[in-house]
């Protein structure tokens, strides 16, 4: 590997040294804000006054947008082939119609800024946006992190969806944590549902039980039913209460997931549920066959 | 085709102003059949009176394009110029012996009631009865003849219904009669207990140096085809369909027939994706070598077609009897929910045709939604019924699992997503992964479990008529469910005589980077090869980045054109009759 391009992969793995950010890292900020980027990059590609140095001296910033601008400067310096190549790649659709790239630019381990680029700047379909994200995941040490950034400023909830989702086997966990409570939180009750079952997925979900009990208020049913499943995967204790109280909930899929869990919170308690007997006659199958297995267990 | 046929007829007898030759035959002042001789005769592809036995005389939808000049022959034949190559139509023969001995100033006629303008009757290459040029013709006087008389019937759409009368006149006054039904075919998909003509497969070569160029390429699953199938195995060239794989998804094949003739039916699916061409280069066309007896038609509209409307969501049973009822082709399903279904165009018509009735299974709770994900039938002539009802299994998965070494490397597994990989590196990450344990439990008890029992219903099964695929899912964000483990129920039968053979997916649950460790280890394949019927060879095929990876398995990437069984007009009539 070239000096450049180790210098390149460092940088997308947050590898580099300890570093100065000065105002360069401002610099890189105002580029990446601006409505003007392509130029404004260009410019500082093409900057002889600004070093590979000091654009390798980003590596650790705290700021991931800033540490982002920097790779993504001196990729297209040292190696542009790679950076159009990701920029021009064509997706394949799977068999959902969702966009995957599987080609050997996207496969390289320095491509991580360049595809977070084009997710970023390059106007695309949400579709594809959507594919690119997915191409994010797991490619880097900071992508969590970056998808904790992206998530804020993110516009449309199907892309939130895939960003909260993508935190079931994020290894920071802390990023992962932090980005399923904003999930939780989130305007959109599809991103909020996902934020439940993701949550649901971690080993160390139950850091989240205080915000998924608040969830089981929600009033949508499906961050309702999702956040009810959650707790019960996750075995908190504390949710047998409110999900007793949510046995009476007018949506099935509620009364479903609460049923559920209770079962397996306790299945000795389940049993004693003054709500069984209303149960094992619900208007729904899917509970009545819950209630018969409580019954029967 | 809803309407039914006694009254179809009588309403046509009243509008024709013959009630005497009302097929039901209810008529106390019917003039009687005068010796009892039939004076039509359908051939020998019939029974004795099936003439006048619903459906009486087979007939074809004349859709195809015989002398290959882009109409359908229907059209050409509109004008009463009949196709040279037309070879679509059904023949009754009025028998020169109904003129024998025949009275002074008696003749007979031939008058056709029903849905006449959805047939056309030829005589010695002249149309006389049924539709010609926006006209009907309703009656034609027969010249008189020393030798037989042979009828021509084309039909114009499928189970269009008319029957046709033959009287003997004396002067306005009909004094003998016959008639017979006639019938146009319905629309036949094929199921997996017919013969396999034709195979094919989008192939994927591997290209290039890198990794990921040699791993996206199916070429064990083309290479294994070929070599079992030989020339029965086509594969498509990927590049130029866009390395559109699902063939499954794109095109589904019936069939249409009568004694005589055949046509096959591809229903080009509205998805419209790489491989919307495809039926016209690879199929319909006279360059495809399977044309020009192949009709591709499509129902409904592209601008609102979804994932539910792609063909590994519209599968056919084996023969069943459900409730004393004979379904000798099989009953359809197709997957969706109140929410989410096929385009109703399709399955409205699919309905209609009422010889395959459908149902429909929950898919709503999959990424993609189609019914092949979890269900599939295979033969097995040791059964009553003749085939095992396949569908997704997740304890069995998890007891074979359990089984294992937890320490056990699963290569295939381990790799992240954008690796072709689930992030499992091995048994124990599967197994002791609770949130994936919760998730497929809940999958067995909400989904499988009545989906189950749903066919058990549907297709009047029982227990042991059912074979239970060790399946697992993974839930995708903003998605669905789509199978961990490659899906094995997605397969592919073919049968060639009595050789009958699968291809399902090889589910790589072994350390399949060891070059010691082959499919003979590996401890799913051993549960499956021991569950399938005996007389099935498996052939487990790696389809892991091309499809697996991509939300399909083998079925999603394979189509193939069937040999219709059994005759639709001998065991079918009772499907197609009454309201």
């Amino acid at each position: 590997m070239t000096n450049s391009r180790w210098i390149l992969v460092a940088l997308s793995l947050s590898l580099a040294p300890p570093a100065f950010a000065g105002d360069l890292a401002g610099r890189l900020l105002a580029v990446d804000a601006s409505t003007d980027y392509l130029a404004l990059r260009d410019d500082l590609v093409l900057d002889a006054d600004l070093s590979d140095d000091a654009l390798a001296d980003m590596a650790n910033h705290p700021d991931w947008r800033v540490r982002q601008q920097a790779a993504v400067a001196l990729g297209w310096r040292h190696d542009p082939a790679l950076f159009a190549a990701v920029m021009q790649a064509e997706p394949i659709r799977d068999r959902a119609q969702r966009l995957r790239w599987y080609d050997d630019a996207f496969a390289d381990p320095a491509a991580f800024p360049a595809i977070l680029e084009r997710f970023m700047h390059r106007g695309e379909p949400l579709q594809v946006r959507e594919g690119l994200f997915a191409a994010l995941v797991e490619r880097s040490d900071s992508w969590a992190e970056v998808a904790r950034g992206l998530f804020a400023q993110e516009e449309e909830p199907s892309l939130r969806v895939v960003m909260v989702g993508s935190m079931r086997k994020a290894q920071d966990a802390a990023t992962a944590l932090d980005l399923l409570r904003l999930g939780l939180l989130d305007a959109d009750p599809t991103v909020r549902a996902e934020a439940a079952v993701s949550s649901g997925w971690r080993a160390d979900g139950a850091l989240l039980a205080p915000e998924l009990l608040s969830a089981l208020a929600d009033d949508q049913v499906q961050p309702r039913a999702m956040a009810a499943r959650a707790l019960g995967w996750l075995a908190v204790p504390e949710a047998t209460e409110p999900l007793s109280a949510l046995l009476i909930d007018a949506a099935p899929d509620v009364r479903l997931h609460a049923l559920r869990s209770l079962r397996r919170l306790d299945v000795k308690q389940a049993k004693a549920l003054t709500a069984l007997p209303r149960l094992l006659q619900d208007p729904d199958p899917r509970v009545v066959k819950q209630a018969q297995k409580i019954v029967a267990e | 085709m809803t309407r039914s046929i006694t009254a179809l007829a009588a309403a046509a007898a009243l509008l024709a102003g013959c009630p005497s030759t009302d097929p039901e035959g209810g008529d106390p002042n019917a003039p009687p059949n005068v010796d009892g001789k039939p004076l039509i005769s359908l051939g020998d592809a019939y029974g004795e009176d099936a003439a006048k036995t619903f459906p009486g005389l087979a007939t074809l939808p004349n859709l195809d394009d015989d002398n290959s000049n882009g109409t359908p022959d229907w059209l050409d034949n509109e004008a009463g110029d009949l196709v040279a190559e037309d070879n679509d139509l059904a023949t009754f023969v009025v028998p020169a012996s109904v003129w024998t001995d025949l009275a002074d100033g008696r003749s007979y006629r031939l008058n056709m009631h029903g849905e006449v303008r959805n047939f056309r009757i030829w005589h010695d290459g002249e149309i006389v009865l049924g539709a010609v040029d926006g006209d009907d013709l309703e009656t034609w006087t027969l010249p008189t003849s020393t030798e037989d008389l042979s009828f021509q019937v084309e039909a114009r759409s499928m189970l269009s219904q008319a029957w046709v009368a033959l009287e003997q006149m004396e002067g306005d006054e009909s004094v003998d009669n016959d008639w017979t039904f006639l019938t146009a075919s319905p629309l036949i998909l094929n199921h997996h207990l017919q013969q396999t003509e034709m195979v094919w497969v989008v192939d994927i070569p591997a290209s290039g140096s890198s990794w990921i160029s040699r791993f996206y390429n199916n070429e064990h699953m083309i290479d294994t085809y070929a070599d079992v199938l030989g020339d029965q195995f086509t594969p498509v060239p990927g590049n130029q369909y866009q390395g559109d794989v699902w063939i499954q998804d794109e095109i589904q094949i019936g069939w249409m027939n009568s004694p005589d003739a055949r046509t096959d039916l591809v229903i080009d699916s509205i998805r419209d994706r790489g491989l919307d061409d495809f039926p016209e280069d690879g199929i319909v066309g006279s360059n495809s070598g399977i044309g020009p007896d192949v009709v591709n038609e499509t129902w409904g509209n592209p601008q609102q077609a979804n994932s539910l409307d792609s063909f590994g969501n519209l599968e056919i049973s084996p023969p069943v009897t459900v409730d004393g009822v004979e379904y000798p082709f099989g009953r359809i399903y197709f997957g969706g929910d109140s929410n989410r279904y096929p385009t109703r165009d399709l399955t409205d018509f699919l309905a209609e045709q009422r010889i395959q009735k459908p149902f429909m299974p929950n898919t709503a709770w999959l990424c993609v939604g189609h019914i092949d994900e979890v269900t599939s039938t295979v033969p097995d002539p040791s059964s009553d019924i003749g085939f095992k009802f396949v569908i997704g299994d997740i304890p069995s998965a998890y007891k074979i699992l359990e089984a294992q070494d937890e320490a056990m490397d699963l290569p295939r597994y381990a790799r992240g997503s954008n690796e072709f990989g689930h992030g499992m590196a091995t048994v124990g990450a599967i197994v002791n992964n609770n949130a994936l344990r919760m998730e497929n439990e809940e999958i067995q008890e909400d989904i499988l479990d009545p989906m189950a029992e749903q066919f058990m219903e549907e297709l009047n099964l029982t227990e042991d008529d059912i074979l239970r695929m060790p399946s697992l899912f993974e839930s995708l964000p903003g998605c669905g469910n789509a199978a961990l483990i490659p899906g094995m129920v997605n397969l592919i039968v073919t049968n060639r005589g009595e050789q009958t053979d699968v291809f399902l997916a090889d589910p790589f649950t072994r350390d399949s980077d060891d070059p010691t460790v082959g499919q003979d280890e590996d401890p799913v394949i051993a549960h499956v090869i021991d569950m399938m019927p005996n007389t099935l060879d498996l052939h487990f095929v790696d389809n892991w980045a091309v499809y697996h990876m991509q939300l399909g398995e083998v079925h999603c990437g394979t189509n193939m054109m069937r040999t219709p069984e059994a005759d639709w007009w001998s065991v079918a009539g009772h499907l197609l009759e009454g309201e």
